[in-house]
């Protein structure tokens, strides 16, 4: 019955084009609220699928879900408040998209089939435009057409990569649909089309995900979009699409590739790193400054599960982390967007003073985004750190020290000035109890997974990394 | 069964390089028209037998990739009344030349990598990469928004004419979601390019450019 954590979204998102905007925001709240049970169920008493050809429940899968449930359930809440005195282009479509967004993402974690998951991705890739333009301005249209356009493409290269995998199995061999039977027991494949196909679902997933060079639609959609939308976007639709890329890479490992693999995902992840320091040194715009620390978490975890071994381990607790704090991170600066008016860095300051509460999710956000102690993204870079280290690639890990602490410095920068410089107007806008309370939630929900995760949390998270190559401890 | 999809692959390969050379915005809708339709029926004749299914799935590729999609894309052109000509940010002349050289690319390159499922049918994967390509170098060549949706249209049909054979051995469902996929996703394209062109009052998306890091200064 896991098919019903995409069915049931995908039915009401349906139902709430028809339905006046108010019924469409209460469904949509409801079904976020339904949905996590719903998630945590399927991961405690696991659910049959009805289509086991083209659906299964896998470990990485639930981690996926998991986050990507409760996050929809905070921000669905988070959104009542916001569309409160938003402008936008109507809140029915907001509404309906949302929900579809999150059926499409359900859909990829419980997607086993390959060319099943490319439909999910490609099918969250267009609920996007929708709720990026919800404010309808000219900016935001050009980051709705941006994102369409080079997600779209670069997903299609994922489907001709999938193909390609599909097409690779020698001569002879039973051919193979879903990623659990291609895991399980693997049919001899044509090396040199097994690598394409990879390079083909690494580009076009690595696109969707926001790897360098494929990232340049990702600050401006995240910069344009509503705050809700930029927080499922960077914490729950970058997972998804990274499931892409990590089962693929499991295929190749199976298969014996594992230097080409664990070559093409650090490289990439370093990339990634590289360019999200380099941009975000001089950024002004706070919430391109967010989007481009994305680029990094997001190079982080690939750089991780090329590592493999405890990498891996540490690129799926960094997923859970940088999830929960990048979306609470996302929903706070919804409130400074509102109560400043404004996205630039000058434009605002002395939040310390202005709004309190807003200011503690905030920096706590900030402070967590960029792996400082007692937060959980601390230890999962220290794990992906040492594993590079004892993996002997020397440089790699000193690299990526090096291009952490520039974005550090960079976010602080920026971060810093916004917080305590002194503000001698008063800000246009006020403090709600909305803007504080529902992004509070996953900060404190990370930071007791950092110190007491359930063992059966654990279990399944090494599971999720268990094909990544090298052994765990 | 051969013959029949050897002369529609390479009439195919001969919209691709069409596509690349025509200058006008109704007549690339044409085109694609004629490539849509082309691409389904080849779809049609690789199949081992034709059951319901396999014939629904592919009589709804050949409606909605040869009539469903240009007619949204005829009618958004009509609405938008925009200017006829194509705007090539790379001329037509090279463009076929680029058309030319990767379909020698992919011919060449074939007989060292075969994939051993297409042996059957030999020229299904060259052709399909040169349309695929040529269609990643339409988005990258034209200035305007509609053209580059033309372009992804053009990447995906290479890419189907590549998983046809896998579709054809089952997977109805598969093959029509697929579908759904890119048709709803050309609609959403079609729908931004119209509000784009209401906003800017022009489709050129080098008009797109206000959303960078920092101000040069």
């Amino acid at each position: 019955m896991i098919e019903l954590l995409a069915m049931i979204p995908a039915a009401c998102g349906l139902a709430a084009m028809a339905m006046p905007a108010r019924a469409g925001r209460m469904v949509m709240v409801l079904v976020g609220l339904i949905h996590l049970p719903l998630a945590v169920a399927a991961w405690l008493a696991p659910m049959k699928p009805m289509f086991p050809r083209y659906f299964a429940m896998s470990p990485e899968g639930t981690v996926a879900l998991l986050i990507l449930s409760f996050l929809f359930a905070v921000t669905s809440v988070y959104s009542l408040g916001y569309m409160k005195g938003t402008a936008h282009r109507g809140e029915r479509a907001f509404s309906a998209a949302m929900l579809l967004f999150l059926a499409a993402m359900s859909m990829v974690a419980v997607a086993d089939h390959v060319v099943v998951m490319w439909i999910a991705i490609e099918a969250s890739t267009l609920a996007g435009p929708t709720l990026i333009y919800l404010h309808g301005t000219r900016q935001s249209l050009e980051a709705a057409w941006k994102y369409a356009l080079i997600c779209s493409v670069g997903v299609a290269l994922a489907l001709l990569g999938s193909f390609l995998l599909m097409l690779a199995p020698v001569e002879g061999s039973h051919p193979v649909f879903t990623f659990s039977a291609l895991l399980g027991a693997p049919p001899e494949f044509n090396i040199f089309w097994l690598k394409t196909a990879f390079v083909f679902m690494l580009v076009g997933y690595g696109a969707k995900c926001g790897l360098a060079p494929m990232h340049t639609w990702l600050p401006d959609a995240y910069s344009e979009a509503p705050s809700p939308v930029s927080a499922l976007l960077s914490g729950a639709m970058v997972n998804c699409a990274f499931l892409g890329v990590y089962r693929m890479s499991q295929i190749l490992r199976a298969a014996g590739e594992d230097a080409f693999v664990s070559g093409a995902l650090c490289g990439l992840g370093l990339l990634s790193m590289l360019v999200a320091a380099t941009f975000a040194m001089r950024q002004p715009d706070y919430k391109r400054l967010m989007a481009y620390s994305s680029v990094e978490n997001i190079g982080i975890m690939t750089f991780g599960v090329g590592i493999g071994g405890l990498g891996a381990l540490g690129a799926f607790i960094h997923m859970i982390h940088h999830s929960l704090l990048k979306g609470a991170f996302f929903l706070a600066a919804g409130g400074v967007v509102k109560i400043y008016g404004a996205r630039l860095i000058e434009k605002t300051g002395g939040l310390a003073h202005v709004a309190r509460g807003v200011f503690t999710v905030f920096f706590a956000a900030f402070l967590g985004v960029s792996g400082a102690p007692p937060f959980g993204l601390f230890i999962s870079k220290l794990l992906i750190v040492v594993a590079a280290f004892s993996a002997g690639k020397w440089w790699m890990a000193a690299a990526f020290l090096a291009m952490a602490g520039v974005v550090f410095a960079g976010m602080a920068k920026g971060v810093l000035r916004m917080s305590f410089r002194r503000e001698t107007s008063a800000p246009p806008g006020k403090q709600s109890a909305w803007m504080v309370i529902p992004s509070l939630i996953p900060i404190i929900v990370s930071l007791a997974l950092t110190w007491w995760m359930p063992q059966r949390l654990f279990d399944m998270v090494a599971a999720a990394a268990r094909y990544a190559g090298g052994s765990l401890l | 069964m051969n013959q029949p999809v050897e002369v529609l692959l390479s009439l195919t390969l001969l919209t691709a390089l069409a596509a690349l050379g025509s200058s006008r915005m109704m007549g690339l809708v044409k085109i694609m028209a004629y490539q849509g339709a082309l691409v389904a029926l080849v779809a049609l004749f690789l199949e081992d037998e034709w059951t319901s299914s396999s014939l629904t799935v592919n009589m709804a590729a050949l409606v909605i990739k040869g009539a469903v999609i240009p007619a949204a894309l005829y009618l958004a052109i009509r609405a938008i009344s925009i200017r006829r000509e194509v705007e090539p940010i790379i001329g037509y002349n090279l463009s076929i030349f680029v058309g030319l050289g990767l379909i020698l690319f992919f011919v060449a390159t074939h007989d060292h990598t075969r994939l051993p499922a297409l042996q059957k049918f030999p020229l299904l994967l060259p052709v399909g990469l040169t349309v695929t390509m040529s269609g990643l170098f339409l988005i990258m060549a034209r200035a305007k928004a509609i053209t580059q949706v033309m372009g992804y249209l053009m990447m995906e049909n290479g890419i189907f004419l590549i998983g046809a054979l896998l579709m054809a051995r089952g997977e109805a469902v598969v093959e029509f979601g697929v579908l759904l996929d890119v048709v709803v996703g050309v609609m959403i394209m079609v729908i931004v390019v119209n509000n784009i062109q209401r906003a800017f009052d022009d489709i050129d998306s080098l008009n797109l450019s206000s959303l960078k890091d920092w101000d040069d200064d």
